[in-house]
């Protein structure tokens, strides 16, 4: 019985994915921004647990940050409103691809790997920064030698760091990773991490609020954007439309200030 | 101590909601598991091969793949499913399935002779059940059922992948904000564990009631 | 002549590939009381179990009343007979095992009216009274409200009884009905046994109770090795055995 079961559970979940893809798609034309403009509405998904992109406000359920400012700026060109629906990390692209939400924009790097799957409209570069304790002082990657350095998981950061530590800068006395940026935080203000490699925008936040500096960047500004359906063609053509407007009548510039102080990337 | 009072005072009510969202969804996925089990249960040792082998394929599914993973694949898969609703499908099919054996277990674990005698008397195989067995196994059933449960009410916080905002993310979320951390989540495993605590308390009431039943 | 309450033809059973009943044909008529011994692994139980379909037969006949129990011959093939047909069939006959098999989580008088209400659809104060009844029959009146954790061994077998008798059955059939008991409890389940004897009732007991065989038994059989080796009255099977593995066996249990 144990045998039979089991391939019979797997043709049950192959049966079902095959049902469900056939089911799923719609038809061939691209309505995409017709479809928000009728609806009024743009769906944005985010995770929000990172400041100063997206996180929440202090009555624990308002929406706050420099991504969901800017969605709601660029909701505002299109002539709709931002409707957010707060997605864990995990789970977030796969709410994009089976529509349960018109675009993420919540600083989701653009990578090789994800254009496969989905589109990107570039909004912003976000470099890496150093974030260093008391007593030290990271300005360049050769003053990681020696040091216990915490960055968050799967991040582009992360992986640098592997990277130098199995080249470059061998002595690197230890890497942690954490699940979130605020671990990485915590493991520099209980002095059991000397530097915290992470973006940019996430470095001040937290060098504010825990009294580090940002004491010199790791990794040129890497692109970070809009991610869209692939065949949300319409909605991506005025998405990017709407991005450039920003840039040039000064409101990426105000938000930029207001979340970090001076435009981002500069 | 101020500190934290403030503190707690500030994210208790969206805390509290969050509670909600976590309960609704083990509450609902448990009273919908607990008869899927029941029925996948009989199944599997129905002498129906059919039968057998749809019980035996679902359990199988169930749980051989990781919760998270179904979670996505309801919510991925099916478009037009949101969050809340995705989660509480996969929620009850996988409690289903440990329930499934759970109850297995117990059922089978009653001596044969009782079928026997109940059979022997008239009674048809439904009636023997109803009447005989599954009565004898509600007191085996009790502690393991019970671990699921608590188990279950732990796993809802998966659902914040599918974007619902339950006790587990909303705690996240301020500490992301706050960076406070001991004066956050000290209440999120206050709530979790007064809820499993419940769930244990309840069970051991229901144990002793059907104790004296002999 | 009447016809037999049982008949059984050419009943062979295998058990995987061990054959424990090689070749059984026994008629039983009303009134009668077989009693069948015989060694252990000698496949008295079996032949016991195949009288209501416990075990299913392997190969050959068993007729309750002339219809054929559970199964059919049916282009020479065995044909399962639908659920409910077979419990019917079941109503008829009462058996009795021998760790008793009461349900634990009801009272001896739920025990007894269990089958009666739920099976045959009987009211609940007519149920109850029938069961009332019953126990006092077997000597168990004031129990009737107690769990058969309560009560002993030779109480339970009695409940027991008075359960299979509430349906009213036309033959009961006994399992080694007090191999399970300590010995100064034997005597008074053996006691309600035999009252049923004497009352008319059909039975086929196996045991190891020889003085039971002798005293109301009409018949006795010793089977060994999945075969009846020699069948005859009581008085002749224990007094003057013919075949050599009677007199072997019983020169042990005598």
């Amino acid at each position: 019985m144990k045998k039979s079961s089991a391939f019979l559970a797997v043709i049950l979940l192959l049966s079902m994915s095959l049902l469900a893809a056939c089911g799923g798609t719609k038809s061939g034309s691209d309505d995409s921004l017709d479809r928000v403009k009728k609806a009024g509405v743009l769906k944005v998904a985010i995770d929000a647990s990172y400041p100063p992109m997206e996180f929440i406000d202090a009555d624990g359920k308002t929406y706050i940050g420099f991504d969901v400012d800017y969605a709601n700026a660029l909701a505002e060109k299109l002539g709709v409103k931002a409707e957010f629906q707060n997605v864990a990390w995990d789970g977030i692209l796969t709410g994009l691809k089976s529509g349960k939400y018109d675009v993420i924009i919540s600083s989701m790097n653009i990578t090789e790997e994800r254009q496969k799957e989905v589109n990107f409209v570039e909004y912003v570069a976000m470099a890496q920064n150093f974030v260093s304790r008391e007593g030290f002082d990271v300005k360049t990657e050769a003053d990681l030698a020696g040091k216990v350095v915490a960055v968050q998981a799967e991040t582009t950061s992360h992986m640098w760091v592997d990277e130098l530590k199995a080249t470059k800068v061998k002595d690197i006395k230890e890497i942690k990773s954490f699940p979130g940026a605020t671990d990485a935080f915590l493991e520099l203000k209980n002095k059991r991490a000397d530097v915290v490699v992470i973006d940019e925008p996430v470095a001040r936040y937290y060098a504010k609020i825990d009294g580090h500096k940002v004491t010199g960047q790791a990794m040129a500004a890497e692109p970070v954007g809009i991610a869209i359906r692939k065949e949300d063609a319409s909605l991506m053509e005025a998405l990017k439309k709407a991005v450039a407007d920003t840039k040039s009548d000064g409101t990426f510039k105000s938000l930029s200030e207001k979340w970090f102080g001076s435009e981002l990337g500069k | 101590m101020s500190e934290f009072l403030a503190h707690s005072i500030t994210i208790m009510p969206a805390l509290l909601s969050a509670l909600l969202k976590t309960l609704q969804l083990a509450v609902i996925s448990a009273v919908l598991g607990i008869p899927l089990g029941l029925m996948a249960s009989l199944g599997r040792i129905s002498k129906s091969r059919i039968l057998g082998l749809i019980a035996s394929g679902y359990v199988t599914l169930f749980r051989g793949t990781p919760l998270m993973l179904q979670v996505l694949f309801f919510w991925g898969v099916f478009s037009q499913l949101e969050g809340f609703t995705a989660a509480l499908i996969a929620f009850t099919l996988n409690s289903g399935a440990y329930t499934a054996e759970i109850m297995r277990a117990a059922i089978q674990s009653i001596d044969k002779g009782q079928m026997e005698a109940a059979r022997s008397l008239g009674m048809s195989y439904g009636q023997a059940m109803r009447r005989v067995i599954l009565p004898q196994t509600y007191r085996r059933l009790l502690p393991p059922l019970v671990n699921e449960l608590a188990a279950l009410t732990k796993d809802t916080s998966l659902a914040m992948v599918v974007g619902v905002v339950e006790l587990m993310k909303q705690s996240q979320q301020f500490v992301a904000r706050t960076a406070n951390v001991a004066g956050t989540y000290v209440w999120a495993a206050l709530f979790y564990l007064v809820m499993v605590v419940a769930l244990t308390a309840l069970a051991n009431r229901l144990e002793k009631k059907l104790e004296a039943r002999g | 002549m009447e016809q037999p309450i049982i008949q059984i033809t050419g009943l062979h059973k295998y058990f995987g590939q061990l054959e424990v009943l090689k070749g059984i044909d026994l008629t039983i008529q009303k009134g009668e009381v077989v009693v069948v011994i015989g060694p252990s692994g000698s496949g008295k139980s079996t032949l016991l179990r195949c009288m209501n379909f416990l075990e299913v037969p392997t190969r050959g006949h068993v007729l309750f009343k002339g219809e054929e129990v559970g199964q059919r011959e049916a282009n020479g093939k065995m044909v399962r007979l639908p659920e409910a047909v077979l419990d019917k069939q079941r109503t008829h006959m009462g058996m009795v095992f021998q760790r008793f098999n009461l349900f634990p989580h009801m009272t001896a008088l739920q025990n007894v009216i269990e089958a009666p209400v739920q099976v045959k659809g009987m009211e609940q104060g007519k149920a109850e009274e029938l069961g009332r009844n019953l126990l006092k029959r077997v000597g168990l009146a004031e129990k009737a409200g107690q769990y058969p954790a309560f009560l002993s061994g030779g109480q339970q077998q009695r409940v027991a009884i008075a359960r299979a008798l509430a349906m009213e059955p036309d033959v009961m059939l006994f399992d080694e009905p007090t191999s399970a008991l300590d010995p100064e409890l034997v005597g008074e389940v053996l006691q309600v046994m035999k009252d049923l004897a004497r009352e008319g009732m059909t039975m086929v007991v196996v045991t190891h109770e020889m003085g039971f065989a002798r005293e109301v038994g009409h018949r006795v059989l010793f089977m060994d090795g999945g075969v009846v080796v020699e069948e005859g009255k009581p008085e002749a099977i224990f007094s003057n055995p013919q075949h050599p593995r009677t007199r072997e066996f019983l020169a042990k249990v005598l």
